[in-house]
């Protein structure tokens, strides 16, 4: 009902064009965060008291767990750091990582709250016209890596802001490695233009 | 009476070469036949009555008494105290002969030793390294090249492209040399306009070792650090060829000469193929450059009239299909056949091709 309310809403609501020229939102889809426990931890006994916990310390050194709402995956290791992934706002992703530190005081660890920090924020957006990647990457080649036997995308290495796009041919755009949210809308907003420019035009 | 002479020199006042016995105290040489100073006279004032005294009281010959005579002359009144004083030289001059020869060799020899011994080790040490490195690369990107059939000026071009990367220490650590090296052909036949897939430079590798990741990493770094030059030489041989097939990224086109030739294409077959290659950039093919030139390939192959025909098990339905074809649109035909095969024909015609390929023993 919640989310049904906000897409319809979202829906709705006009683009702001001064924040977005192109008239297109990019959407988050992945938030990466951190946070330090600030206490040693049992992995082991995390492991088995926690339903929702898997741990493998011959494949990997941290207890895997998940929680429903937000949907996101946590790394725990044994230092207290903690990894969160999943979320798809900065806020869900700071509450995920609250509950899952919650879950580590409740099994008897004294955990805090402490430097939790965004570290990376995956955007994905459609421009809805097909592209000629080979031009993109012959007119921009100091940015512009494109193998197609290697990876079917361009792979874009904006400098400013410091984004890495991934460009396919069927106009659909990957955007990662900003910290704050407007570095994507920044990028995305550098890389129409281009976009445009490169329009493949179907005869 | 007194010590050996300590050098060999010649006596304006002797009018000849005589031994010279050194004053370490002042510096000076003082000959002894005449016991005249050759030092600076300034520094010698105090020290050539005692020295002179001395000798002329110990000397006996005839020549020397002559001259010692005139000194002893000099000094008569205070006979007495000059004595004394010329035994305390006579002991000075007979203690400092000794040192001077240990005091030079001491000195000397070690500077030598370390002076030789310091600069050689560094030169070994650092040309053979790189050297060697090069000349491994070289080795088998020449190896390499022969085993894909490569014309001499590509793998020229590979070894200059290794040798620049091994300048700059650009190349990534903990990577496998073998794909360092099909990297770098990889870029050679990229820029001499006859590109090799990735897979074909792995298949040349030795033992076929490297993966397509690392060969992936190496393409990659050898565009960050050389791509300036790259691109400068594709724009020349683009300008050379007035838009031909070189360019930054590869096209199905650049494979079909071979692919063509591989599998027995006809001059006719070629063009038709080469003519729907052309017609690529205005259609939305988004597959592997590689994978269209299989299917122009054969299309090309399954569309011209010849004995194939007869082999084929679609033959008729092909016949069939481009009966319709030919009909409305003649003039796009090989558009209209290759953007009908890539949307519903595609994995049968790339299987049918394999099997050919691999019969040939491509």
């Amino acid at each position: 009902m919640a989310a049904e309310a906000a897409a319809a809403l979202e829906g709705s609501e006009p683009v702001d064009l001064a924040k977005h020229p192109s008239g297109i939102i990019p959407t988050l889809q992945n938030i990466v965060s951190t946070v330090n426990l600030d206490c040693k931890l049992d992995l082991k006994a995390i492991a088995l008291q926690a339903r929702n916990a898997e741990y493998n310390p011959k494949r990997f050194a941290a207890v895997i767990m998940r929680i429903r709402e937000p949907k996101t995956t946590a790394l725990i290791f044994a230092s207290g750091k903690m990894v969160c992934t999943g979320a798809k706002s900065e806020q869900q992703s700071k509450l995920a990582a609250r509950k899952y530190a919650r879950i580590i005081q409740k099994l008897g660890f004294p955990a805090k709250f402490k430097d939790f920090k965004i570290q990376n924020i995956v955007g994905s957006c459609d421009v809805k016209f097909p592209i000629r990647l080979e031009g993109l990457a012959y007119s921009h080649g100091a940015f512009s890596s494109y193998e197609p036997e290697l990876f079917p995308g361009l792979i874009y290495r904006m400098k400013q802001p410091k984004i890495v796009l991934l460009i396919f041919v069927s106009g659909k755009i990957v955007l990662t490695g900003a910290k704050v949210r407007d570095e994507t809308y920044t990028a995305f907003e550098n890389i129409y233009p281009v976009l445009t420019e490169f329009r493949k035009v179907q005869q | 009476m007194y010590g050996s002479p300590d050098v060999v020199s010649y006596c304006q006042h002797c009018q000849r070469t005589t031994p010279m016995v050194l004053d370490h105290a002042t510096g000076d040489a003082i000959c002894t036949g005449c016991a005249f100073d050759l030092g600076n006279g300034a520094n010698a004032c105090p020290e050539p009555p005692r020295w002179r005294a001395a000798a002329g009281h110990g000397d006996s010959d005839g020549d020397r008494s002559s001259s010692s005579s005139s000194v002893g002359g000099d000094v008569s009144p205070a006979a007495a105290d000059p004595l004394l004083q010329g035994g305390e030289g006579v002991a000075c001059s007979v203690g400092a002969p000794p040192v001077q020869p240990r005091v030079r060799g001491a000195v000397v020899p070690p500077k030598q030793m370390r002076a030789g011994g310091a600069v050689p080790p560094k030169v070994r040490c650092g040309v053979p390294d790189t050297s060697k490195a090069l000349a491994e690369g070289f080795d088998a990107i020449v190896g390499m090249a022969s085993r894909l059939g490569l014309a001499d000026k590509v793998s020229d071009r590979a070894k200059e492209v290794l040798r620049k990367l091994e300048e700059a220490r650009a190349c990534p650590k903990g990577r496998s040399r073998d794909a360092l090296y099909a990297a770098c052909l990889h870029a050679a036949c990229r820029v001499e306009g006859a590109p090799r897939t990735l897979k074909e430079l792995i298949a040349a590798t030795s033992d076929a070792a490297a993966t397509k990741r690392d060969l992936g990493k190496f393409i990659n770094a050898i565009k960050r650090h050389l791509g300036m030059e790259e691109r400068g030489q594709d724009q020349a041989a683009d300008m050379k060829a007035s838009g031909g097939g070189v360019g930054v990224v590869v096209r199905a086109g650049d494979y079909l000469h071979r692919y063509g030739s591989a599998v027995g294409m006809s001059g006719q077959e070629a063009s038709a193929a080469r003519r729907a290659a052309g017609r690529l950039d205005s259609l939305d093919v988004r597959r592997n450059p590689q994978s269209i030139a299989a299917a122009i390939v054969y299309m090309a192959a399954q569309g011209s009239s010849g004995v194939r025909k007869s082999v084929r098990r679609h033959g008729r339905q092909r016949v069939d299909h481009q009966g319709r074809v030919q009909g409305p649109v003649p003039a796009r035909r090989p558009a209209l056949r290759l953007k009908h095969t890539a949307t519903a024909r595609r994995d049968a015609a790339l299987l049918n091709l394999l099997c050919v390929l691999r019969v040939v023993g491509y």
